[in-house]
């Protein structure tokens, strides 16, 4: 009974070609719909480098299994599942994190999308003070001296 | 959400999307991918995150903020505080802040585990025990207001407990001091309070129309068994009853009241899910179906599941020489609540022999084991002063939870 995969190819903006099952290119819900409405055998997608989308579709893939194979012993379980989003995340460096955050927004992967902010938070939480966020981040605060003193004195409760 | 605009795709073989510009750097990112992030990361790292930059600062205190965390599932339970003083114009709201970095093993700064941080002034000069959680609000109902000498009020303010702003919500029909209210279907039951014969003696405020209607005529004699300051209230199945020795009852489909007056019917009626109501203290505080009380001198820590037996919370013996050392035993004003899956003992040290003008606020932690045998055993994880306040400030009363985002809260106020 198992039917022939339709394959789809997606082009990233520097001309990587990705061939993945339709079931993978589902997990987005902008290219469900960008499938649905056209069906060609190619789409290339103008904002996303082969690097990252050589990650979307690393994630979609392994998450897709869960769904379609559900309970069958190939499928990875929740707990593995986890374990793999866990590594997925810790081996990337921030400016991939930010890129892949992009891409899943524009692509409408929630839950890619949700993974990465974790990984943000996670980064912004391991930092020992405020100085150290914007060190990592790379934000230049908009304070004034002034300014920045008052928000301090605010919640001196916190640091003194 | 949405994804980003797009240009529809061109026909032919090949479709193309068109192109806003990707993030290369966390500052480019749009505001509600920046609060996808901050909503998974703990209030406790509010007061470093508004260091950051303006744009943090504001979007820590925005509804969208909120609606994410509620969306992650990563709402948190915080203890708020109220303190009265004659320095203070109106009573001063306090939320538990609880050191992040304290664990933290490489953190350079010498951290101070738990401060009490304050709140922007409600501008309600209110000393009223009546104060309810709804959702993540907290709500602020009728007098004493603090004048010479006291009078009711019936105006009622609101502390949205996400942003830490204050509001008015429509006042109440009657003035009142102290009275009794209890939060059941997206309204507060608002009973008492006034003289025996004001009207309306009760009252209902509907949380979604924000309006205020009169309740039925209770009768001379529930009018007159009433004790505001003694009384518990709880609903159960659809009744609020308030009990000190004799029990009555609001039946809120019905709008009738009964009355049930020998100890039999005062404590049968009170039974829910094999819980006897009747028996469980006012003071005492509920995590995962078991209510906690304290006796306060000696000081020890009880247990119940059922209201009718209680037990002894083991392994507090260096918490209570803690307790007494600091001058717990010496007042009358420690309490327990739970919050996050602990319980918090807040006491005042005692300033007998220094008459200086501040005295401390402590603060204890206690994680809680169930061994083998059944036994609940207490692990004290931290006690801390969380604040200095004026000699005058007292801690009074303490209220129960209902869900939400903020579950529980403390009140300290002066005692005349």
């Amino acid at each position: 009974m198992e039917n022939e995969k339709k394959m789809i190819t997606l082009k990233s903006s520097d001309d990587v070609t990705f061939e993945v099952e339709e079931a993978v290119v589902l997990e987005s819900q902008f290219l469900s719909h960008l499938v649905q409405d056209c069906p060609a055998p190619e789409h290339k997608i103008k904002e996303v480098t082969g690097k990252i989308l050589s990650k979307v579709v690393e994630y979609c893939e392994k998450h897709v299994v869960v769904v379609v194979d559900g309970g069958d012993s190939s499928s990875s379980s929740g707990d593995d599942l986890k374990k793999w989003d866990d590594k997925f995340i810790k081996e990337m460096d921030l400016s991939t994190v930010y890129d892949l955050i992009a891409a899943a927004n524009y692509l409408n992967i929630q839950a890619l999308l949700d993974l990465m902010c974790q990984r943000v938070a996670d980064v912004i939480t391991a930092c020992k003070d405020h100085k150290e966020i914007r060190e990592t981040l790379g934000i230049v605060s908009d304070y004034t001296a002034e300014e920045e003193a008052e928000v301090l004195k605010e919640n001196e409760w916190a640091f003194d | 959400m949405a994804a980003m605009n797009l240009q529809v795709e061109q026909p032919g073989s090949k479709t193309e999307t068109s192109q806003p510009p990707l993030c290369p750097s966390f500052s480019l990112l749009p505001d509600e991918i920046v609060v996808r992030c901050l909503a998974r990361i703990s209030r406790m790292y509010y007061p470093t995150l508004s260091i950051i930059s303006k744009n943090f600062r504001a979007l820590l205190s925005s509804k969208e903020l909120y609606a994410a965390r509620s969306h992650v599932g990563s709402t948190e339970e915080c203890l708020y505080v109220c303190l009265s003083d004659d320095t203070y114009q109106s009573p001063q709201w306090f939320t538990l802040w609880i050191n992040p970095n304290g664990t933290l093993p490489n953190s350079t700064i010498k951290e101070k585990k738990k401060s009490l941080a304050p709140i922007p002034s409600s501008d309600f000069p209110s000393v009223t025990e009546s104060t309810l959680v709804v959702g993540s609000e907290i709500y602020v109902i009728g007098g004493p207001i603090k004048t010479e000498p006291s009078c009711p009020s019936s105006a009622v303010r609101i502390l949205d407990c996400r942003t830490h702003t204050w509001r008015d919500a429509p006042s109440m029909i009657l003035a009142r001091n102290h009275a009794l209210t209890c939060f059941y279907d997206g309204k507060i039951y608002v009973m008492g309070g006034c003289g025996v014969l004001e009207e309306p003696w009760a009252e209902v405020f509907d949380t979604n129309t924000q309006t205020c209607e009169p309740i039925s005529d209770p009768g001379t004699e529930i009018r007159k068994g009433y004790r505001c300051n003694l009384s518990t209230i709880k609903e159960i199945k659809g009744k609020i009853y308030y009990w000190d020795s004799k029990t009555y009852a609001y039946d809120t489909r019905h709008g009738t009241w009964e009355s049930f007056v020998g100890l039999w019917e005062s404590t049968t009626c009170l039974i829910d899910g094999g819980v006897q109501y009747y028996y469980i203290p006012k003071s005492a505080c509920v995590m995962d179906g078991v209510w906690y009380y304290i006796n306060r001198n000696p000081l020890t820590c009880c247990w119940t599941k059922d209201g009718e037996h209680w037990k002894v919370v083991k392994g507090l013996d260096s918490l209570r020489e803690m307790y007494n050392r600091k001058g717990g035993a010496c007042r009358t004003t420690a309490k327990l609540v739970s919050c996050g899956g602990k319980l918090l003992l807040l006491w005042e040290g005692s300033m007998t022999l220094i008459p200086s003008k501040r005295k401390k606020i402590w603060c204890a932690e206690i994680t809680l084991e169930t061994n083998d045998e059944g036994d609940v055993w207490g692990n004290v994880e931290g006690i801390d002063v969380v604040q200095r306040v004026p000699t005058q400030c007292e801690l009074l009363h303490c209220r129960s939870r209902c869900l939400g985002l903020i579950d529980f809260y403390l009140r300290y106020v002066r005692s005349d």
